[in-house]
């Protein structure tokens, strides 16, 4: 059973410590408690599932999460990994399962010899050999099975977004003192919070792109 | 408890790099492809949309070079509106694309390339990466970084931190620099030349241990494309195209990047999704030619800037006439940020930099626009046709790795022969690794001429004279 929360956002208490001022909203951006980090290619169908979540997240603004949105990994994505307490890598998967799934990532020293890009455990061990510190780190993947070019989503990844959004607000949840869990709010199965369901009709909010969630 | 996972090499959008080498009947190198296995439906893709969209749209080509894209199809959008954009937007388009060009240059130099010639060409792959940098030189690998992040806050504090900057438009650009982001870049530009000094001197250290590999690793005649500024200076936006021979002759020179289709084929393999196009009064195989940094510092008579242009003159002495190898590709790439440094410290100081006349205004004005821009990797061209209604009929994108394709393939097969004769049907270690690297020199970016996504592994085959598969060997 998925359970959901909208609390995030609407909560005044999270209001309030969002307006507790510029210093407050400095040390979020660079010591979060949770960094997020989705990527993909937006205009490849479902690899965009990164981006999208992440930029729903950005719309929550959550305390103490900092969210990025990248097309790929690259080098220096190492730095803000390193000055989080904790980091989530976003991603589409082609592999099976297909379902949702969130996984402890260890830095591993990974070579791509043709590519431009890196992968999350590669970042991880840059982070702890060039800044001096590793975050845990969680890779969280949504099934993906339609890459072709343009913006919308199969079915199956709206889905997968809609549930890693969840798990993600689960784990702001906990990893920040003093924050009820938001598991707590019982749904029943298949319900989603309103936003989720703003963005499963296609009502985005400023800042979306166009053909969002 | 640690928790041991597996995680598939290809969990996102998969794309191969992949190598065939032929053999004669003799048992030697006849020839050799490098193959792109990835779908290009980009063009397609584009049709229907309106032209000013284009620039957003195009930035999502590619991760590593959004930059070059949005500034390509800007600049197509100021050909159909046909106005002359002001010289504020002018400016900070040129101030993004050094950012570019200085952050994609150190990814490729430091991170990519930098750990085979310093930690030695036959050390394990496994070994030979930025982590064995780190391990053997930590200074060097975290400038880098810090040194692509610079470039990169170039393209943030203009354009802002969405993924992809569609801030030019076709007219001109969307904001300003405020005096203080153009201080924040300032405050930054003493730390990265320190590090390209450094890393030149590296460079020079360690070329003469790579004699070998300057003389097999792509290093033959070919033209040289390229763009240069009226008085045939390094230029990197808005300036004409030169194109030169291997002996420095100049053949064709202030070509107008809008008429590209009449000096400039395209030809299709069978083989690769990848576009190769040619010097078309030539014709193919004459007509082949090479873009990027190795073929704007051979176009070019002076850098335009001081330090950049002292050390032109010591790379010009590494050629009779052009400099043909393509391993200093890694060399004209460093020169090319210190150029871009220089560049940038001389438009912070310009009064027309901070301007808020931004944008020119005007409707559609001509039914077809070209952009072109020099990219990291080479000269990036954006051809559109559009209706009455500025909605898109035709898109024709050439990209600098496409240009390069041809070049790939001889160097790929240069140093195939090297390495494998005389029947021989190996394929030993130091072939897949300075194959590699060969490809490597180039800088391609498989996402960007391709429109794929994803990692890239090398797969490269042995095929005899009857096409038979003699030996395969993978690297992921």
């Amino acid at each position: 059973m998925t359970r959901a929360s909208n609390r995030a956002c609407s909560s005044p208490r999270a209001a309030t410590r969002n307006k507790s001022g510029p210093s407050n909203r400095s040390d979020r951006a660079t010591h979060p408690a949770l960094l997020v980090i989705g990527y993909g290619n937006t205009l490849r169908g479902d690899d965009a599932a990164g981006p999208r979540v992440a930029e729903a997240l950005e719309a929550l603004r959550l305390p103490g999460v900092q969210v990025l949105a990248c097309h790929q990994l690259t080098p220096e994505l190492a730095e803000p990994i390193a000055q989080a307490d904790r980091v989530v890598f976003v991603d589409a998967a082609v592999a099976p399962p297909r379902k949702v799934r969130l996984r402890r990532l260890t830095p591993r020293t990974t070579a791509q010899p043709m590519s431009h890009a890196t992968d999350p455990r590669a970042l991880l061990t840059l982070a702890r050999e060039l800044f001096g510190r590793v975050p845990r780190a969680w890779w969280l993947t949504i099934p993906a099975v339609r890459f072709d070019f343009g913006e919308s989503l199969s079915a199956t990844t709206r889905r997968g977004i809609a549930l890693a959004l969840k798990r993600i607000q689960r784990l702001a949840a906990d990893f920040l003192p003093g924050r009820p869990a938001v598991g707590n709010h019982s749904r029943s199965p298949g319900q989603t919070d309103g936003i989720t369901k703003r963005r499963l009709r296609g009502e985005h909010p400023q800042g979306c792109p166009r053909g969002g969630l | 408890m640690p928790q041991r996972i597996v995680i598939d090499p290809v969990t996102r959008i998969e794309g191969h790099a992949k190598i065939s080498i032929y053999l004669d009947e003799e048992g030697n190198v006849a020839d050799a492809e490098f193959h792109v296995v990835e779908f290009r439906g980009f063009e397609k893709f584009c049709e229907g949309r309106p032209f000013h969209e284009m620039p957003g749209i195009t930035a999502r080509v590619c991760g590593i070079c959004p930059v070059s894209h949005v500034l390509a199809s800007a600049r197509a959008g100021d050909a159909i509106m046909a106005v002359n954009i002001p010289p504020a937007a002018d400016k900070l388009r040129r101030l993004m694309n050094l950012g570019q060009i200085v952050q994609s240059h150190a990814l490729s130099f430091f991170h990519l390339s930098a750990p085979d010639f310093l930690l030695g060409w036959d050390a394990p792959p496994a070994q030979r990466n930025v982590f064995g940098l780190i391990a053997a030189n930590p200074d060097l690998a975290r400038a880098g970084i810090r040194l692509r992040q610079f470039g990169q806050e170039i393209i943030e504090r203009l354009g802002g931190k969405k993924i992809h900057p569609a801030w030019a438009v076709p007219g001109g650009v969307r904001s300003p620099l405020t005096p203080e982001n153009r201080d924040a870049i300032r405050a930054r530009l003493p730390e990265a030349f320190t590090t390209i000094q450094h890393a030149l001197e590296l460079w020079k250290k360690t070329m003469s241990r790579h004699q070998r590999e300057i003389q097999i690793f792509g290093n033959f005649p070919s033209l040289f494309l390229g763009m240069v500024t009226p008085d045939g200076g390094w230029e990197h936006h808005g300036g004409k195209l030169r194109i030169t021979d291997s002996s420095g002759s100049v053949i064709a020179d202030q070509l107008d990047p809008q008429r590209y289709y009449e000096f400039i084929g395209e030809s299709v393999q069978t083989s690769s999704y990848l576009k190769s196009p040619f010097y078309l009064p030539l014709g193919l195989p004459d007509g082949m030619y090479r873009v990027g940094p190795l073929a704007r510092l051979n176009v070019a008579e002076h850098m335009g800037v001081p330090r950049a242009d002292a050390e032109l003159k010591q790379f010009k002495k590494l050629g009779r006439g052009a400099v043909t190898s393509s391993f200093l590709y890694h060399y004209a790439r460093l020169i090319e940020i210190l150029a871009c440094l220089e560049f940038i410290e001389q438009l912070l100081d310009d009064r027309d930099l901070l301007g808020d006349d931004l944008r020119a205004d005007a409707g559609i004005n001509a039914l077809r626009g070209v952009g072109a821009s020099e990219a990291p990797r080479g000269t990036l061209f954006h051809d559109y046709t559009v209706d009455r209604n500025g909605i898109l009929k035709r898109v024709n994108l050439i990209i600098a790795t496409g240009q390069n394709n041809l070049a790939m393939n001889r160097t790929v097969a240069q140093i195939a022969r090297h390495y494998i004769r005389n029947g021989s049907t190996e394929i030993p270690e130091p072939l897949l690794n300075r194959v590699e690297h060969g490809i490597r020199c180039f800088d391609p970016c498989l996402s960007c001429s391709t429109h794929a996504a994803g990692q890239m592994p090398l797969r490269v085959r042995l095929i005899g004279p009857d096409g038979t598969i003699l030996r395969e060997v993978t690297r992921d």
